[in-house]
């Protein structure tokens, strides 16, 4: 393990090396291209996306009495020297800098990017951070063609991994800030405004920005919920005194990524006796029979469905209306929002019903009211209403896509026709249900949910009490609930049977009805709840001494949320400060510290407290850099902290619980009475994870074109609750406590590069994102294992193990030769293990780690480029995924024929005969469960690195002065493709989804984007 | 000013979360106190206990213990049974790990003793029910006592050495807790069982409830019995003292003297009869077909053997005539037809070929219907009928189930230990002070199954040979045979494991071969199970068993 950890590094550094090589070349280039000169300088300000900015100021820093504002163009006039920075600003804080290298220049104005959220309302300047955090504006996720926000995520931040979870709407995700440091629960923190709730409850459109909380400096503040990292959404807010109205419609159609494909019936049949032969059994189908499946003259006694054609259409569709509303008067803003999305699924035979469909659609409104007072100079007031509607559609009861989806991958084409010649729904008695029938006779159901957010803030400047003092109050309500309504119907199918006469030929048919046709039968339930509520109390006091700056605040949080059912109540507190101390705009210093508790944890054990420093230092500022002219800004970070992670793998482990347990008959009627048990040992001492993080990083700007960002991170988690089953003797006699000696270590590094220039009209820009979390189990009580290698304990969290395949066995004689293997009786074509402690017996001890996790990658990257010449726009997003491994057990795609499934082409194609024993990779054809084969081995577990195309755009603005006589301000036109390709090792399924559900999609969106 | 208001609201709202806003908590679990403060949750946690009693219908993954003894043989070759066969089992690979079962069953007897002592239950004092509920009570420490002894014989009589716990233990105390020899622990039980046998009622009808199925008097005798038979054989005897005989002896026969229980009249109701009177402790279960559907024969829908009783077990029974073995010469057995003539109890515990089973000739010959080369047949010939409730019904649509209960003490079981203890001690045929010879001992047995008494003038050696032999058709299945073995140290001459092929010929009559089925490995370690290795690691104290 150390010893690719090794490689690993190795290979990190050599490309540090070679980005190093080239920072050299091109500084060589540029110094010594400026020289002093008093000039008028000229040049266009422009926002990321290129569009020219009107009316932003422009001053020059080394002598800021002089100012110019941009035209409509963008174009401005200021007096300057070479060698001088020019700075831009706008109202809504959007900024620029750069030095003067030439007489001409553009600034990019970098829109938000200037002054970041960094959690419970604060912002910070980038320049003057001292923690780790990403970020993203929401003008990135607004061109990703979703309707989940989480969806728009994939790439955009390192150190935030986003793994998608098949298509069915609205596609959640998971997601990981650095990997995993515990192995109990991982989930992040996410904050929308300040208070706790999902990120799939907003539409893209109202998003502002994302902020990702990643070292101790940054989470600190959380306290006893940080540790996990926190993904920080702050939605839009009204801005300017004119009225500004955008309108977007995006119109798309869907279609699955990948579809494995199925043998036809005359291969299945022949692959099916190839099977049974295998296993020493008669041959189910005969050579006159196989022959009838090949020639489909006779498709009902002998079928050959392809039963994707038949339940999936081509394309599924989606329509996305987004319209919002910015503006006020003095005093007053509001942005106000609504969106709506339609999606249309992908099955087929869905309109046959009368009055109702039974397609899988989903249907979700979206609003949004942030509306911002100044109820006096001093006072503002914000009022937040949000929420959405879903209504839904799905065929047959809630988990009617995943059994359609189940019968897909499992029912052969051979196994019976859609329809008999009757009409009637075709079916059987050993394959399982029609899946046909399944999508268009078994009636539907309609899960709705509502959801509502509600806050409250009052913001009252201090100022006559103490300068740079201001106070808030804030209130947050939250609910959700869904409920659903379903109208299910059985259905009657025909099984068709030959007659056969005495020499075997068939001379008719019989068919047999089973089942029967029901009228549709209404049921309801109430799905789920969630309620919140937030009280947030804060001080402020921001000041400049001189040289100095501070900026600090106190804070007291308390939260409240609610789940359905018992033991599902968090109450959680905190009380929260950080001091940020700059000296000279060059030193900056940040303390933190949280004292927080939550109700899960047993009096006294509650609050802990939870510190963080971070400093930053601005080399770019000092006099011996003052030359380096390629530099304009280099910025060294470094932080310590400690956060924790309250959330607890089991309820109340602190309390020794007695339940039911077994019982026993008495009586000489032999009753049966019931009994009680002992639970599980208190855990003594119960308390949250720590975890102590320590971050390097190095901001740094180039060239005034390049932005690089390296975070290097090492966290140790302690505290982990573990079971000790392996520590303690059983003739205890009762269920171990758990323990909180759980220890994982995790480190890693994030890298962030962004080239933007300009060569003419045409801008582009190109960047990459690199991130690295490679985690180790450093304690976990493991239980006694009798051979070193099945140590759990020094792997990481979810290590695969298995056994390591060595090849397929030949014949008897190889069997006979080999290690006996326990798992069930072995055939030639089967799988030959590798006898990993020599005891000449193949069982569950040799099992050994294969490969890395089958639920996290450790590396994930990414790659964006783009250009825009005179309003065209090109722009892609590739992003990836390594060390990361699949366990392929699909029903009939990898495990075939097993339990009557079907057998996918690309497993017959690559399975064990006799005849390609040299160049089969998968094992013989079986019909038994054969637990030799299918169970955790190195053929199973396969590599599942990825490489897909998230996003390609190409995108026209019409021209500013064309519009212009219709009042508008800009009109978008653009095509966008979504998952349009993957490279990778899976070929048949899509590496992300490597199981029999409802598949990932691909999008190719039309739309339009008109802002008034 | 005005908004000041808003101030004060939230002053109100931060106020009214209070310092107890952390103190919310759901939890409903019984804690230790709900438990033995209520009668009816104090009487649940006693009858849990009762739970962990092992019962034999495939305890050992699927299979009989019977198949790690020439009794049987088990069809599923992966089951784990056959690695006592094929001596793959190990410290590491242990097998039938009552270990934790036992422990968790003995700790909550502890438990159950310190925690529910002197309760007086007063919410319920003036219930109509509560002296009869208190009567009920009084018994149950009695109880939770002899369920502790007799987990303690299951330990001992597999790892010989174990640690002796009679207190609840700390997690912390686990570790460094000391094993007592086999000798410690089997007085320990024999002393439980004397100070607690006059506190349990003989049998339960004039207890409250008649929750037959409880603990009672002869119970605690039997095991009190055994144990002392136990500890008088030649594994944990090897000095050959006559005095554990003796008191072996003298606790059988205490029983015997009691005449609480007598003999079943037909050896098919001996098993799976909670009612019978030849019961002393039965380990009851619910209503179940999964034993049937692993031992109906192959061919019957929903079978799926299972255990098979092998040529060896077939052999042991006598001429039903002579009462000889079939061996011996002029016994009158003819190889030709094998099965005829033969002790009645063979046609009850094994299914021969050509016999009835659920109304049908049950064909094990060759390309039969329910024999090889039908996967998952037969290996020895026969199936098992003893323990198997034929009016089970499988076929998928009419599936039925039956309660079972499995045999822990039986009376024959008493007299067979009697017989052994008194032929050890004083011979065949004295009966010392007690009352009974040996040979009168077994001929009970002998009657009941309709063989002809044992001849008298046997000396002790043949006696002994015929002894065992009964013992083994006697209780068959009834997880006897493995530990005789053991006990009895034979273990090598029950290796080599025979079945029968069986051929139908042309004229309808069968030809029958006896084959050699499986040669099986024993090593003189395996009469003591392997401590498992995990425990050993975890606890120094502990010592392995020898050769392991």
């Amino acid at each position: 393990m150390t010893k690719n950890i090794h490689k690993k590094f190795k290979v990190m550094e050599r490309k540090f090396i070679k980005i190093s090589i080239c920072l050299t070349m091109f500084s060589l280039m540029f110094i010594g291209m400026a020289k002093a000169q008093q000039n008028e300088i000229t040049g266009i300000v422009r926002d990321t996306s290129g569009k020219p900015v009107q009316g932003a100021i422009i001053l020059v820093t080394e002598h800021s009495d002089t100012q110019a504002v941009s035209d409509k163009d963008g174009k401005f006039v200021i007096d300057g020297q070479i060698g001088q920075h020019v700075e831009a600003r706008t109202e809504n804080k959007a900024s620029g800098k750069m030095k003067i290298v030439k007489p001409d220049i553009n600034i990019t104005l970098k829109n938000g990017t200037s002054v970041i959220p960094i959690g419970f309302g604060q912002t910070r300047k980038v320049d003057e951070m001292t923690s780790s955090v990403g970020f993203v504006s929401g003008q990135k996720l607004t061109n990703k063609g979703v309707i989940n926000p989480e969806n728009a995520l994939y790439g955009l931040i390192p150190g935030l991994t986003v793994l998608q979870n098949g298509g069915e709407p609205p596609t959640n995700v998971n997601m990981f800030i650095r990997g995993r440091e515990t192995f109990n629960d991982n989930s992040i923190l996410v904050l929308v405004d300040g208070f706790e709730r999902p990120l799939s409850s907003l539409s893209p459109g109202e998003i502002e920005s994302i902020t990702v909380l990643k070292d101790a400096a940054a989470l600190a503040q959380y306290g006893q919920h940080g540790a996990n990292g926190v993904l920080l959404i702050t939605t839009k807010r009204g801005k300017s005194d004119e009225l500004q109205v955008n309108f977007s419609y995006d119109q798309s159609i869907t279609s699955p990524t990948r579809l494995p494909e199925f043998l036809n019936s005359g291969t299945y049949a022949s692959a099916m006796n190839e099977a049974l032969q295998n296993d020493g059994l008669a041959p189910r189908y005969s050579q006159a029979e196989i022959d009838a499946y090949n020639s489909g003259a006779d498709p009902y006694l002998f079928p050959n469905v392809n039963w994707f054609n038949q339940v999936l259409r081509d394309y599924g569709n989606r329509s996305n209306f987004n319209i919002t509303f910015n503006g006020g008067v003095s005093n007053a803003h509001y942005f106000v929002l609504m969106n709506y999305v339609n999606d249309q699924g992908l099955f087929s035979p869905v309109n046959q019903n009368d009055g109702y469909s039974t397609q899988l659609k989903y249907g979700r409104f979206n609003f949004r009211s942030n509306l911002d007072v100044n109820l006096t100079d001093n006072l503002l007031f914000q009022v937040d209403v949000a929420g959405n509607v879903i209504n839904q559609n799905k065929p047959k009861g809630g988990n009617g896509p995943s059994q359609i989806f189940n019968a897909l991958y499992s029912i052969p084409s051979a196994a019976f026709p859609v329809k008999t010649p009757d009409g009637n729904w075709g079916g059987s008695q050993i394959y399982g249900n029609n899946p046909v029938a399944i999508t268009s006779s078994t009636g539907y159901s309609s899960p709705n949910s509502r959801e509502l957010f509600l806050d409250g803030k009052l913001n009252q400047d201090l100022n006559k009490f103490l300068p740079g003092l201001s106070a808030e109050a804030a209130i947050s309500y939250n609910n959700y609930a869904s409920y659903w309504e379903s109208k299910t119907k059985q259905y009657s199918y025909e099984v068709i049977n030959p007659v056969l006469d005495n020499g075997g030929n068939i001379i008719d048919t019989t068919t047999t009805t089973y089942g029967e046709d029901t009228e549709l039968n209404y049921w309801s339930s109430f799905g789920n709840q969630r309620r919140s509520s937030d009280l947030l109390g804060k001080l402020n006091y921001s000041r400049n001494f001189g040289d100095n700056e501070l900026q600090s605040m106190v804070l007291f949080h308390q939260n409240s949320m609610i789940f359905n059912g018992q033991n599902n109540t968090y109450h959680r507190r905190n009380f929260a400060g950080n001091i940020h101390y700059g000296i000279k705009q060059k030193y900056y210093l940040d303390v933190t510290a949280s004292y927080s508790g939550n109700n899960l944890l047993p009096k006294g054990n509650r609050y802990g407290i939870f510190p963080a420093v971070s400093g930053a230092w601005i080399l770019s500022k000092e006099s011996f850099l003052a030359n380096a002219n390629f530099l304009d800004r280099l910025k060294l970070r470094a932080s310590w902290g400690m956060t924790g992670n309250d959330r607890l793998p089991t309820n109340n482990p602190d309390i020794q619980a007695y339940h039911g347990g077994n019982g026993y008959w008495f009586t000489n009627q032999n009753n049966y009475q019931g009994g009680f048990v002992e639970g599980r040992l208190a855990t003594s001492n119960l308390t949250y994870e720590s975890s102590y993080k320590t971050n390097f990083g190095i901001d740094a700007y180039l060239f005034n074109k390049l932005a690089l960002n390296i975070d290097l991170f090492y966290a140790k988690r302690t505290n982990i609750l573990t079971n000790t089953d392996g520590l303690i003797s059983n003739v205890l006699g009762v269920q171990d406590p758990l323990s909180t000696d759980g220890i994982v270590e995790n480190k890693g590094i994030d890298v962030d590069l962004l080239w933007q220039d300009h060569v003419g009209s045409l801008q582009y820009h190109i960047g990459g994102q690199f991130s690295y979390a490679k985690n180790k189990i450093l304690d976990m009580n493991e239980a006694y294992r009798p051979y070193p290698y099945l140590k759990r304990t020094g792997n990481s969290i979810g290590q695969s193990f298995g056994l390591q395949a060595v090849g397929f066995f030949k014949d008897q004689n190889d069997i006979a030769n080999s290690s006996r293997q326990l798992f069930s009786e072995v055939r030639p074509g089967d799988i030959k293990y590798k006898d990993q402690n020599g005891d000449g017996v193949i069982n569950e001890y040799d099992e050994v780690p294969l490969g890395y996790s089958t639920g996290y990658p450790e590396i994930s990257f990414s790659a964006n480029l783009g250009f825009d010449y005179k309003g065209i726009g090109v722009s892609a997003l590739f992003q990836g995924t390594a060390h990361y491994n699949a366990y392929l057990n699909t029903q009939s795609v990898y495990w075939p024929l097993r339990a009557n499934n079907t057998i996918s082409s690309y497993y017959y194609n690559r399975r064990w005969t006799a005849a390609n024993a040299q160049s089969a990779t998968f094992p013989r054809l079986t019909t038994e469960s054969n637990d030799n084969n299918f169970r955790p081995n190195s053929i199973w577990l396969a590599d599942r690195s990825f490489v897909k195309l998230r996003m390609l755009e190409v995108s026209y603005a019409l021209p500013v002065s064309f519009i212009q006589q219709w009042k508008m301000n800009s009109v978008k036109l653009y095509a966008r493709g979504m998952n349009l390709f993957s490279i990778d090792n899976i070929d048949v399924l899509d590496p992300e989804f490597v199981s029999s559900g409802y598949p990932t999609l691909r999008s190719y969106n039309l739309g339009l984007h008109i802002a008034f | 000013m005005k908004y000041y208001r808003f101030y004060l609201l939230f002053i109100l709202l931060i106020g009214a979360g209070g310092c107890n806003f952390l103190n919310y908590d759901e939890s409903s679990d019984y804690t230790k106190n709900d438990i033995f403060s209520n009668f009816d949750r104090t009487k649940s946690f006693l009858t849990n206990i009762y739970s962990h009693l092992p019962d034999g219908f495939n305890s050992i993954d699927g299979a009989m213990r019977a198949s790690a003894t020439d009794e049987a043989e088990e069809v599923w070759d992966l089951s784990n049974v056959q690695k006592f066969n094929d001596g793959s089992w190990s410290a590491i690979q242990t097998l039938d790990t009552q270990w934790s079962n036992m422990y968790s069953g003995i700790r909550a007897v502890n438990l159950f003793l310190k925690e529910s002592k002197g309760n007086t239950f007063e919410e319920r004092k003036y219930n109509d029910d509560y002296d009869q509920m208190m009567e009920q009570y009084k018994i149950y420490p009695y109880e939770a006592r002899f369920l502790r002894a007799y987990f303690y014989f299951e330990l001992i009589r597999r790892y010989g050495h174990v640690p002796l716990i009679t207190s609840v233990l700390e997690a912390d105390q686990a570790n460094s807790i000391q094993p007592a020899s086999f000798d410690e622990v089997a007085s320990f039980i024999v002393n439980e069982c004397d100070d607690i046998m006059n506190h349990l009622p003989v049998n339960y009808a004039n207890v409250p409830n008649k929750e037959t199925g409880r603990a009672t008097r002869g119970a605690a005798m039997a095991l009190k019995a055994r144990t002392l038979l136990y500890a008088a054989s030649k594994l944990h005897n090897p000095d050959g003292s006559l005095d554990k005989w003796k008191e072996a002896a003298a606790a059988s026969e205490a029983i015997i003297d009691s005449s609480w229980y007598s003999l079943a009249n037909n050896y098919s109701n001996v098993v799976n009869n909670y009612k019978s009177n030849e019961l002393i402790l039965g380990r009851r279960l619910g209503t179940s077909n999964s034993f049937e559907k692993s031992n109906f024969p192959i061919g019957y829908e929903g079978a799926n053997p299972g255990t098979c009783p092998t040529q060896n077990l077939v052999d042991a029974y006598e001429m039903q005539s002579t009462g000889e073995s079939i061996t011996a010469q002029g016994s009158g057995y003819d190889p030709v037809h094998p099965y005829t003539d033969r002790d009645p109890r063979l046609a009850k515990t094994v299914i021969i070929n050509n016999s009835q089973w659920k109304g049908q000739n049950v064909e094990i010959w060759d390309g039969g219907r329910n024999a090889p080369p039908l996967d998952r047949a037969t290996k020895t010939g026969y199936y098992l009928k003893k323990y198997v409730i034929e009016s089970v019904n499988l076929d998928p649509t009419h599936t039925t189930q039956k309660e079972h209960t499995w045999v822990l003490f039986r009376y024959g079981e008493v007299l067979l230990n009697y017989a052994e203890a008194m032929n050890e001690a004083y011979g065949p045929e004295d009966p010392a002070n007690l009352g009974m010879t040996a040979r009168e001992a077994v001929n009970m047995i002998r009657n009941r199954a309709n063989m002809p008494d044992f001849p008298t003038g046997l000396t002790q050696d043949q006696f002994r040979k015929k002894l065992r032999n009964e013992r083994m058709v006697e209780l068959a299945f009834e997880n006897h045979r493995f530990w005789d073995i053991r006990r009895w140290m034979i273990g090598p001459s029950t290796t080599d494991i025979y079945g029968m092929d069986i051929k139908k010929n042309n004229d309808g009559s069968f030809s029958y071969h006896k084959k050699l089925v499986e040669k099986r490995a024993f090593e003189d370690k395996m009469y003591l199970y392997p401590i498992p290795e995990s425990e050993i690691l975890k606890n120094g104290n502990l010592n392995q068993n020898p050769g392991w």
